[in-house]
Parts: C-alpha cells; structure tokens; sequence
C-alpha cells in the first residue's frame, strides 16, 4: 500500500508536462502538419525515449520542449512554468555534434560553463573526467576539424553534462556513432542517469536503443506526428539494465511489438521497399 | 605567399614567371619594339634603380593612401554590417541603397568625391575608403547572417544574453567571411587610390604613371606599375597572414583522426 502511494506520489512530480501540443511550419508548399494533438507526462528523474520514422516529427518536439521553437497550438509546462523562452536548466545535444570550430575538446565542453558566468577553473576537473568517460582522452587539445563525427558526438555529450542540468534532451546524440561505441555510451549514460537521476527525453530511430535506455517509450507516426502508443518498459524490464538485459526475451518482445506498432502504422511505406528486396 | 600552394606549386610557378620575363627581355628587340611602346625588364629595372629615391617617397605616399582608406573602411564596413545586422530598419532603408551603390561602378563618383573634399589627403583617402568598404560590409553581414542555427539554438539554452551570443558564436563564425570581404576590399583599395591620383593626385605611383603617359616615358610608367604590383600583393598576403593568426581552426582540418 505504502509502495503504491509512494509510486503515485513520484508520478504527480512532473517535471515536464506536454499539453495538446501541435505544430504547423508555414512552407511555400502550404501548411506542414509536422505534430498534432501531442499530449504526454514525464516524471522527475524518468528517462523517456521518443521513437519514430523519420520525418514524424520527433526533433521538432524536443526543439518545443526546450523552448526553441513554439507550438502551433497547445503548451510545455517544465517545473510548473510554462515555457514561453528557452530554457537554461538542461543540457542539450542535437543530431549533429554542433561544435565551436574555432574551440578545443576541452574549451568547447567548458563553454558550457562560461556562457553560463561560472568559473571555469572549478569545472576542469570534472571536465577531465567526463573525457575520460566517454573514451577521448587525449585529445583534449584537438580541435573539433581534427575528430571523427563520432569523437565529437561524444565532446557534444560531455558538455551537456558539465553543468549538471536537472533535465537532458537528446536528439540521436549517438547516430555517428559505431554500435559497438554506441553500446558503451549507452551505458555511461545509463550509468550517469542512475547517479544524477536526471529527467531524459532521448529522441533515436534505434528501436533496441530507446528500449534498451528508458523507462517509457514513446511511439510516434509519420505525417503528422502522433502519438502511436507509449509503451512502457520499466513494467517489464528491470533495472539496472546491462547488456545482458538485451539478450533477455522481455526485451526482445518489447522492440519487437514496438517495430510492429512502427510498421503498422507505415504500412505503405514499407509494402513500397518490399518490392525491392 | 600565402596565394600560392606548397611544393612544387611554387616551383612551377617561378620557373614560368623565369620563362615570361625571358621571352619579354628577348622578343622586342627581336622585333624592333621601341621601348616607349615596350621597354624590356631589365630597361625597367634599370629605371626602378636610377629613380628608387623618387619611386620610394610616392611608393609610401599610395600605400599610406591605401592603407588609411582601407582602415576607415575596414572600421565603417564591420560597424554598419553589425548595425544592419542588428537593426531590421536599417536593413529595410539603407541595406538597400548600399546595395545598389555596390552595383554601381564606384568609380564613376570619384570626380564628384574630390569636388566635395578636394585634392588632398582627404579626398584621395575618401575615394579608398569608399571602393574599399563595400565589400568589408557586404561579406561581414553575410557572415553574421549564415551561423549555424544550432550553434544559436544552443548558446540561448547557455545564457539569454544577446551580446555574449554575438561575441562568442556570430563574430568568429563570420570571421572567416569578414577575411574575404578584407582581401576583396584591399584589392579594391588599391583601384581606388590609383584612379584617386589619376584624377587628383600631386603624388603617388598613380601620379608617376599618368605623367608618364603624357610625357611618353613609358619605362617609368612599368617601373612604377612594378612597384605597384609587389606593394599590392604584400598588403594583400598580410592580410593573409593576419587570417592564418586569427582563424587557426581553418587549417586545423588538415588531418582527421578516425575511430
């Protein structure tokens, strides 16, 4: 009894509340119904991943919930405020790695920290320390033309997390990635979840990905972008998760009923590829 | 020289300047050209040696003509992009206009500039700083213009303030731009107090060539054509050089480290 209260309580702790939002682009082909009607909870410390095809949406609406864009119709509340500007409580990381040119390694983890009017020189060591984690030590001093995509994806990561933000949204960080590296950085993830408890919206089109990482998986459709279904994970599958949890039959379920939801509400598409193989 | 490339770039490049002033030095007199009409190089250089005192006091007067007008323009350029940049007013009424004025031949109100502020310094300088500031400002705007959004997008989840966004992501996101804009406003500084000293000029190596061409004395005009040749490219490989200093991260992408 105590548990279900306890568990109810945790879940009326939003920390971020999406309401009716959708969302139409004015283009020279007309009106672009890019998302519609989105309505969705994520709970403090819960890790959310948003899945869909390409094109349904999902990095416009992580693009709304961080305040860069605003909706057509509807609203963000983050925190019990409504987002009307963007917000500086979270660390964000886009598909592409979006680094300073003119910065190395190490500098553009810590613009971070001087943007934001705090002194660098107390950040270096945990700067060291997140380079080692994601596995690019030693290149500290290189410059963002000098790395692979995939060696800046993770300096992107690196300096969303120096500030510690309460709330992280990542749209495909790992999509340069290699998928042995990607497993590695899946779990440092995990692992820096697990100590920080932060609240995560992973936006991926990697099915194993998003059921591998998060405690809800949100399915999205293709044009407009709609919310398929949410299906959650953590019911199932435990936590912690290792890699071992990818071999059990839970989770192969999960990724499985997920693509069907996916393909099924695709279904034209994927007949059309069909012809080719 | 930083126009040329590395290696054997520069090897072919000497031996086929060697082979142009070989065939210049030998073809005329082959061909009976008198040198009022094409004195040969080493006619030229013997003027360059005989007149260096003469060549070296207007040599300094054009440069500091250049260089002056090239510094207003340089300071006028980048302030009135950023104020368009930043002031949409501006854009719609004088961005316009500039570009306008940009499509027309600039030279054309050289005559008009000098009326307004005669045939010293001032106006010569203006002359300059008018054909050299249009391109400083056109590509400083550009520059400031073409930022990746994500990098924009991601300053404002940093901080809310304008001016740290624009110090530290728009300014040297455009530098590579603003350099372009320097090169061509330097080439075009360089027009500009020639044709100044054409039409007003009691001085300069514009001057030695518009006396040369009415008393005929056609060495002292290649001669001063020379001069004007290896001042123009030195003004433009400093400002070379200045971008190699400043913008470092654009030959940093000379090798790439895979995983």
């Amino acid at each position: 009894m105590l548990e279900v209260l306890g568990k109810l309580r945790k879940m009326k702790n939003n920390a971020i509340t999406v309401e009716n939002v959708s969302k139409i682009f004015e283009t020279k082909f007309g009106h672009v119904k890019a998302l519609e009607d989105i309505t969705f909870n994520v709970g403090e410390g819960e890790f959310i991943a948003i899945v869909g095809p390409s094109g349904c949406g999902k990095t416009t609406l992580l693009r709304i919930i961080a305040g860069l864009i605003r909706p057509t119709k509807g609203r963000v509340i983050v925190n019990n405020e409504i987002v009307n500007k963007p917000l500086t409580n979270i660390g964000l990381v886009f598909q592409f790695p979006t680094l300073l040119p003119w910065k190395n390694v190490m500098d553009n983890i810590l613009f971070q920290i001087e943007m934001r009017g705090l002194k660098k020189s107390d950040y270096i060591e945990k700067c060291k320390e997140l380079i080692k984690m994601v596995g690019i030590e030693g290149f500290e001093k290189a410059y963002p033309s000098q790395l692979s995509g995939g060696m800046q994806a993770r300096v992107a990561l690196c300096r969303a997390l120096i500030h510690d933000p309460p709330i992280l949204l990542m749209d495909e960080p790992f999509r340069n990635v290699d998928a042995y590296a990607q497993d590695i950085l899946d779990l440092e993830l995990l692992k820096i979840w697990e100590k920080s408890r932060k609240t995560v919206i992973f936006v991926t089109h990697n099915l194993s990905e998003a059921v591998f990482l998060a405690d809800k998986v949100i399915v999205m459709s293709y044009k407009p972008g709609r919310i398929i279904q949410t299906v959650n994970i953590s019911l199932r599958l435990g936590r912690p998760r290792t890699l071992q949890s990818k071999a059990t039959q839970e989770y192969g379920e999960l990724v499985v009923h997920i693509r069907k939801l996916i393909e099924d509400s695709t279904k034209f598409e994927l007949k059309e590829a069909n012809v080719h193989t | 020289m930083y126009i040329l490339k590395k290696g054997g770039t520069v090897r072919n490049f000497i031996l086929s300047l060697i082979v142009i002033f070989v065939l210049w030095q030998v073809l005329p007199p082959l061909f009976k050209i008198p040198s009022f009409i094409l004195p040969t190089p080493s006619e030229i250089i013997s003027a360059i040696v005989k007149n260096d005192v003469v060549l070296a006091a207007n040599l300094i007067v054009t440069v500091n003509e250049i260089i002056l007008g090239f510094l207003i323009a340089i300071i006028i350029g980048i302030s009135l992009a950023i104020l368009i940049f930043a002031f949409k007013i501006l854009r719609d009424s004088i961005y316009p206009l500039i570009v306008i004025l940009y499509s027309t031949p600039r030279i054309a109100i050289a005559p008009i500039i000098i009326i307004w502020f005669g045939y010293g310094l001032l106006g010569i300088v203006t002359i300059v700083a008018l054909t050299a500031f249009f391109p400083i400002l056109i590509n400083t705007l550009v520059g400031l213009e073409n930022v990746q959004p994500e990098l924009i997008e991601l300053i404002r989840t940093m901080t809310n303030s304008r001016l740290k966004e624009f110090l530290n992501i728009r300014l040297p996101s455009s530098l590579p731009f603003i350099f372009a804009g320097l090169k061509t406003g330097m080439t075009q500084a360089a027009i500009g107090a020639i044709v100044a000293e054409f039409i007003a000029g009691q001085a300069g190596l514009g001057f030695i060539i518009n006396i040369g061409q009415s008393t005929l004395s056609t060495t002292n005009m290649f001669a001063a054509l020379l001069i004007l040749v290896l001042a123009s490219l030195a003004l433009y490989s400093s400002i070379s050089f200045i971008e190699r200093f400043l913008i470092p991260w654009k030959k940093a992408g000379e090798y790439v480290v895979s995983e």
